[in-house]
């Protein structure tokens, strides 16, 4: 599902802050991507959520080579993609309502479906009294839930999420674990950056670590090493 | 069953407010050196026309009786040469309206050793050897002299050719102007927009759904400068117009509007907009391409 051959990465000309990153993840699995702050876990998802380039190596995503793919090719990717990202990036002068419906209209989707499936979304992530709030008056864990419905309102094979237990009280990030893990059963793959090693004690998933940029497995009977 | 419209903007950005004004004024600039440069040409058009089928006989001598025997000298063989319509000694009345600009309705000309004008007009097309009209004329009356108005009228088309040359270089600078304008707001527009961009290019927007959304608001702001220019245009000519009514003069040639310019003038705030929308477009798009 998403593959990456030998990749490197840096950020203009400065040094690279991913290298020599290899995996295959099949299709529905569930992975942690865990390391310290600064160690790449955002970079990682760049790459696949393709707003980055690799500076060295291949990326295959559901088994179409990414390296040299057409702009359309992009487009028509990223459809497939949800991501939450770590500081939720809601568009602040449109409601939870359009902020969710965003992907379908870009899509191209009718308004009957855009209202129906909106709606649905927003009472399974218990946003359905916020339909027409700002994001400005949403608390941190409404924001995230918002971000994740308009993640996942297009269905998407893959489903990254950036730190999305930060922000959020231990109530709250649990219940938001709970809602991966439903995404996951339905048959998204998904990646789930954190630095924090309670979920992943909780849930054993398989982990890819990131340490200095580099990569290693970790499976997931094992437990993640202590933050130093 | 309608396909939802994408507004990912945000609604009223000031700059936009003031590029209408920015580009109205462009407009109004553009707008008068169009009509100027028309209205020259049309004038040069018509001076050449009227002077191309007239000349003028001069007889210059300073005792009146002397001046009269060579027109009427002068008169007679005009009259018999073929291709001539038609040979007008001017009488003294019209002598003293051609000079009542200089001196006055004074009188003073009875008194004054002006030339005797003979005015000829051609038959359209005739082809007269002037040099040898000239020459018979002279036989008979020996203080002629044949003025055909070309110095004079090259000398009022090149001058008219230079005008509106400096015209259309008026045009061309303020569509350059106009253009990079808009590039500048386009790009400005864009970068505080950056945010929204951002996402809804990683939610899956093509570049021309984004460049669409920019380039609809930049047709609005077009359109409007347009109107703004054109509705300057008409103030000012509407101006001139009705100051041409109210100042009867030889000097002031009668100002009338040719169909051609009313059409590009009402065709320009629709061209603005075009050019607005599509320097946004471009510049957007642009932007976008340096975007993964
Ligand atoms: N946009 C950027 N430009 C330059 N350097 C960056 C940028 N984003 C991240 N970095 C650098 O890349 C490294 C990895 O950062 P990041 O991927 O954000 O790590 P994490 O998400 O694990 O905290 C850090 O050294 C960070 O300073
Ligand atoms: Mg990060």
């Amino acid at each position: 599902m998403i593959r990456f051959d030998k990749v490197g990465m840096r950020y203009g000309q400065g040094d690279e802050v991913l290298s020599d990153i290899s995996f295959d993840l099949a299709p529905g699995s569930f992975h942690f991507l865990t390391g310290n702050s600064g160690a790449g876990k955002s970079s990682l998802l760049r790459l696949i959520y393709l707003s980055q380039q690799p500076s060295r190596g291949l990326i295959h995503i559901m088994d179409e080579p990414m390296n040299a793919a057409s702009r359309d090719t992009r487009v028509q990717m990223r459809r497939r993609i949800g991501v939450v990202f770590q500081n939720y990036r809601l568009l602040d002068h449109l409601t939870t309502f359009e902020n969710v419906a965003l992907p379908l209209r870009i899509k191209g989707a009718t308004e009957e479906q855009v209202k129906r499936e909106v709606r649905e979304l927003l009472e399974w992530v218990g946003l359905a009294n916020h339909m027409h709030s700002l994001p400005s008056t949403l608390s941190g864990g409404q924001k995230q839930r918002a971000s994740i419905a308009r993640a996942v309102i297009n269905t998407p094979r893959i489903l990254l999420a950036d730190e999305p237990t930060g922000n959020v009280d231990s109530e709250m990030a649990e219940r938001l674990m709970q809602l991966f893990m439903e995404l996951n059963r339905i048959g998204t793959t998904m990646v789930i950056a954190t630095h924090d090693p309670r979920w992943v004690g909780q849930y054993p998933a398989p982990q890819l670590h990131l340490e200095a940029g580099r990569m290693r497995m970790i499976p997931a009977a094992e437990k993640a090493p202590a933050i130093p | 069953m309608s396909q939802t419209k994408l507004e990912f903007l945000p609604s009223g950005q000031t700059h936009r407010g003031l590029l209408n004004w920015v580009i109205g004024i462009m407009v109004f600039l553009t707008g008068m050196s169009i009509v100027a440069g028309i209205q020259l040409g049309l004038m040069a058009e018509d001076w050449r026309l009227s002077a191309a089928d007239s000349l003028t006989v001069q007889i210059i001598h300073p005792k009146p009786d002397q001046r009269d025997q060579q027109t009427k000298a002068a008169l007679a063989v005009l009259n018999s040469t073929p291709g001539v319509a038609s040979a007008r000694a001017m009488n003294d009345g019209d002598m003293s309206a051609l000079l009542a600009p200089w001196i006055g309705d004074t009188g003073l000309i009875e008194h004054l050793p002006v030339p005797q004008l003979v005015e000829v007009k051609l038959m359209p097309g005739a082809a007269i050897d002037l040099q040898a009209l000239e020459a018979l004329i002279v036989d008979s009356a020996p203080n002629a002299a044949i003025d055909t108005h070309e110095q004079w009228l090259d000398d009022l088309l090149a001058l008219a050719q230079a005008a509106q040359l400096i015209a259309l270089s008026v045009v061309v600078m303020m569509v350059v102007a106009t253009i990079a304008t808009i590039v500048f707001t386009a790009r400005s527009s864009l970068l505080a927009q950056q945010e929204i961009v951002a996402v809804v290019h990683m939610l899956g927007a093509t570049d021309n759904t984004i460049a669409g959304a920019f380039q609809q608001r930049f047709w609005g702001v077009g359109l409007r400068g347009g109107l703004i220019g054109l509705g300057l245009v008409a103030l000012v000519i509407g101006g001139v117009y009705f100051f041409s009514l109210n100042v009867q003069s030889a000097y002031l040639p009668q100002v009338t509007f040719h169909a051609t310019t009313v059409i590009i003038l009402a065709l320009l705030p629709l061209v603005t907009g075009f050019i607005t929308m599509l320097t946004a477009r471009r510049t957007v798009k642009r932007v976008l391409a340096e975007m993964v």
